[in-house]
């Protein structure tokens, strides 16, 4: 399980770095990978773009996406993995911002896995993040991985 | 009804009188006429019944005076054997007589014979003599002594009837001897009077009379009377049976007229000689048709005959007579005057409808001409080549100002202003006789007004004139309100528009707040967690190289930051208030109080609370949005109470007037009333941020809630001694009350805070 990265898809630098810093605090040893725009996470988890060959076999344990991301946004992000097989049943958690019901409705609409929102205050931050990070890489049994 | 009606009326009534007279008169003169007819031929029938009659009694006449002529021949010449012989014996006398054949010719007479003058010197001489010819009894009868006698000496046929008369002195019966004085004194035929004949028996008794002829003697002068009386030597006779005589005469009875025989002048029972059988059988009572007596004179004698008409008279009278004419006059009289009656009914009938429909047209007249007349519209009629006016109601007179006198001087172009003129005249000159036409004109009045109207039109002849009726329909006013519901129309336009135009741009505020808001909400945090997360990793990664002073400082930067998040929440669920759509329903605001205060009570578990909530209290609105009203309200009474040792907080109903209040009262810090107006402004605290935590927009929100529902909402509240707030929803209700509250004057009155003032 250790050796599945985990995907962060976040354009803000404070985030990312507060992200990081919490799932660390949490001892979450995977592989963090960040993607800083929409397109960015589809080339990685496609391996095409910058990411063009990329080893397809090794997917992440779970994406953290957010929803307002430069280019391609959160949702049409999740819209893309959810058409794809590849990536149908990859777990996704959107982490946002937003508290709107619109935005909620959405992600579950298409199909996000767990909707968790950025508190502003860190140490809730943290521990938000590292309840992400227990539950997605420690208790969740992710679906097998099928040969491409 | 009016006298000329009245008179009207009673002229028909004198008519119809008139003719009912004339009607019955002509029935009278019809029947008079026919009776005249009738009366005519009667008498004409009459007439030729009585010539019949009177053929019938010249006839009867002749007859009877031939038949008495026949036996006078047969008699003269019985005298001339007489004269041809010296002496005419016995058997000469039968012999002559029976030669005559007399039962065959003559019928009636009962026989010849021969009567001898015998003076009284001589009659015993004259006896002598008879007896000795063969009759011994012979005797002259009746017996005695006279002066002269005659006897009848020869008589035949010398049967036994007539021997009875055998010898018999016929000079000693005065009605005898009176005809035989006659015929001796003056030498011709008598007739006796009524006798009864010797030779009668006890039947068969009939009248009878004789007929004398004289006989003189030889030789004798007898040119005198008293010659003749001296000369006179006997008579040759024939007694008749009158009944007898007249079969002779009457071979054929005639079924008209019948006769009577009276011997002499005078009729009666004693001189009557002879009745016809016919007579005889007549009924007692029968009233003859005719009668007729005429004599006829024998010289010696005179016979009264007196005719008397049969029932064949009658009868003939009646063939003669035109059965038809009585009746089929009476008939066509009858058929006259129920013609006439007819006729006259007809006519009455004719004038009464005639009336009627005067009384109906005069009627009709008037309602028409009312119609015309006080038609509230100017109504007039103008002959179309002269265009003058031949008729104005009074409607155009006060319209137009000009008198009907002036107007019936006009023509219909004076009404008309000058430029108008000319299209009129095309208008008149294009229209159809008898069609309809509706137009709009400017019209001038009198007083220089120029007025639009609209013009009905129709042709009709009036007057015997070509016209035209016209309506004119004042639409002046009309015009002017429809010209001005077209502006107000045009102006309502221009708002819409306008209205479209704010609406567009109230969307695109909107739309711009929505992004704003996600903004807000999204990148407003952001640098806020930033913010809090790097102090938060300073002060542990670095606490060494940090003073106290700046570790205070850097939870400073941390709480501030702490606040600014949580006033950011707030902000966008203020704004999601006031955006949210709404869907309105019934909400059971018990059982939300319910469970909010659960929430809360579970939040600090540790605190002394009492919750009272009203069961049932129901409210019509966004179930949402009264969510969040009352977790404000509850939220805020359980926050100010949180410093009261023993926390009560209520939540219940009251009516004020007929308005339902709801209200949620607690018992903690309250506030001053001072301020009570400031209580619902965002960001308005009335209470230190160190004694009660928030930002100021709760009751910011609640407000809000409130007045997107179309309520009101007020507080009161003393300092530390809780504070009440109330508000008024509509629909509020308790379960099973249909009542539905409003905002009142009497809410007014409470001093509730308006969104102006807020």
């Amino acid at each position: 399980m250790l050796d599945k990265p985990i995907l962060l898809v976040e354009d803000n630098p404070d985030d990312e770095a507060l992200t990081i810093r919490a799932l660390k605090k949490h001892h979450i040893k995977n592989e963090i990978i960040v993607a800083h725009d929409g397109v960015e996470a589809i080339d990685y988890l496609f391996g095409a773009g910058s990411h063009a060959g990329r080893d397809l076999s090794r997917m992440p344990e779970v994406v953290l996406l957010d929803l307002k991301l430069p280019k391609l946004d959160g949702l049409d992000v999740l819209r893309k993995l959810r058409s794809d097989e590849r990536t149908k049943l990859l777990p996704v958690v959107i982490l946002t911002s937003s508290n709107e019901d619109q935005d909620r409705l959405k992600s579950y609409g298409l199909g996000a896995n767990s909707f968790v929102r950025k508190p502003v205050v860190f140490d809730q931050f943290i521990e938000a993040v590292g309840q992400l990070g227990l539950y997605w890489l420690i208790l969740n049994q992710s679906a097998p991985v099928r040969p491409l | 009804m009016t006298n000329g009606e009245e008179e009207h009326r009673s002229i028909g009534a004198s008519r119809i009188k008139w003719r009912t007279v004339i009607a019955w008169s002509i029935f009278a003169l019809s029947l008079a006429t026919t009776i005249g007819v009738w009366r005519a031929n009667l008498r004409q029938a009459r007439e030729r019944a009585r010539a019949s009659f009177e053929q019938e009694i010249e006839r009867s006449r002749a007859a009877i005076r031939a038949r008495l002529q026949v036996y006078e021949d047969a008699l003269y010449g019985t005298r001339s054997v007489f004269e041809a012989n010296p002496v005419v014996t016995r058997e000469m006398f039968h012999n002559y007589v029976t030669g005559l054949n007399i039962e065959e010719r003559f019928p009636g007479v009962q026989g010849i014979g021969f009567s001898q003058f015998i003076p009284a010197a001589q009659k015993a001489a004259h006896v002598e003599r008879v007896r000795d010819e063969g009759f011994p009894n012979y005797s002259i009868r009746p017996e005695g002594e006279r002066q002269e006698y005659t006897s009848i000496v020869y008589i035949e046929p010398f049967d036994w009837r007539n021997q009875r008369a055998f010898g018999y002195d016929m000079f000693s019966e005065p009605v005898r001897r009176a005809a035989m004085e006659y015929a001796r004194d003056n030498g011709t035929t008598s007739l006796s009077g009524k006798v009864k004949l010797v030779q009668e028996t006890q039947a068969d008794v009939q009248a009878g009379f004789l007929m004398y002829l004289p006989l003189y003697r030889k030789g004798m002068p007898a040119g005198t009377v008293s010659e003749r009386r001296a000369a006179l030597f006997g008579y040759v006779y024939s007694p008749f049976r009158i009944t007898n005589l007249m079969r002779g005469v009457i071979n054929e009875q005639s079924p008209l007229a019948s006769f009577e025989i009276f011997s002499g002048a005078r009729p009666g029972s004693e001189s009557l000689m002879y009745r016809s059988p016919e007579l005889r059988e007549l009924a007692h009572d029968y009233g003859p048709l005719a009668t007729e007596t005429s004599e006829i004179d024998f010289g010696s004698q005179v016979w009264t005959l007196r005719f008397i008409s049969l029932p064949g008279l009658d009868s003939l009278v009646r063939e003669r007579q035109n059965p038809g004419i009585l009746p089929a006059g009476i008939l066509i009289s009858l058929l006259l005057l129920g013609v006439m009656h007819l006729l006259t009914r007809t006519e009455a009938r004719a004038v009464k409808l005639a009336e009627d429909m005067t009384v109906k047209l005069r009627e009709s007249e008037e309602k028409y001409r009312s119609l015309f007349e006080l038609n509230p519209h100017p109504v007039w009629v103008y002959d179309r080549s002269t265009l003058q006016f031949l008729a104005v109601n009074a409607a155009a007179i006060r319209d137009y100002g000009y008198s009907r006198e002036e107007f019936l001087g006009m023509t219909i172009k004076d009404i008309r202003p000058a430029e108008d003129v000319s299209a009129l005249l095309k208008t008149v000159s294009q229209s159809h006789d008898g069609a309809r036409s509706t137009s709009t004109w400017r019209h001038l009045r009198k007083n220089g007004e120029i007025r639009d109207v609209e013009i009905s039109s129709y042709g009709l002849i009036f007057n015997n004139r070509k016209s035209e009726l016209v309506i004119a329909v004042d639409i002046t006013e009309r015009k002017r309100s429809e010209e001005a519901l077209r502006q107000s129309e045009e102006s309502l336009l221009n708002l819409n528009a306008e209205l479209e135009f704010r609406n567009l741009e109230l969307t695109s505020v909107n739309n711009e707040l929505e992004s704003f808001s996600y903004s807000v909400s999204h990148d407003l945090r952001a640098p806020v967690r930033a913010i809090d997360g790097f102090s938060a990793a300073l002060l542990e990664d670095c606490q060494d190289a940090l003073s106290v002073e700046g570790k205070g400082y850097l939870q400073r930067v941390r709480a501030a930051a702490g606040r600014m998040g949580q006033l950011i929440d707030d902000l966008l669920k203020l704004a999601r208030t006031a955006r949210s759509r709404m869907v309105r329903e019934m909400v059971d605001l018990s059982a939300l109080a319910e469970e909010i205060a659960g929430h809360l009570q579970r939040s600090e578990p540790e605190r002394q609370s009492h919750f009272i909530i009203a069961p049932g209290i129901m409210a019509e609105g966004d179930q949402g949005l009264l969510r969040i009203l009352l977790e404000n309200l509850l939220g805020n009474a359980w926050k100010f109470t949180s410093q009261t040792p023993e926390t009560h907080i209520e939540f219940g109903m009251r009516t004020k007037g007929d308005q339902r209040v709801c209200f949620i009262s607690d018992n903690g810090a309250g506030f001053d009333m001072k301020y009570a107006n400031k209580l619902f402004g965002a960001f308005q605290r009335l209470h230190d941020a160190t004694e009660f935590t928030g930002n100021g927009i709760g009751l910011a929100t609640v407000q809000r809630i409130i007045h997107r529902h179309g309520g009101q909402i007020w507080a009161e509240g003393e300092v530390g001694k809780g504070a009440t707030f109330s508000f008024v929803l509509p629909g509020i209700d308790e379960k099973g009350m249909l009542f539905k509250a409003s905002a009142g004057p009497e809410a007014a009155s409470l001093s509730p805070v308006n969104a102006s003032e807020a």
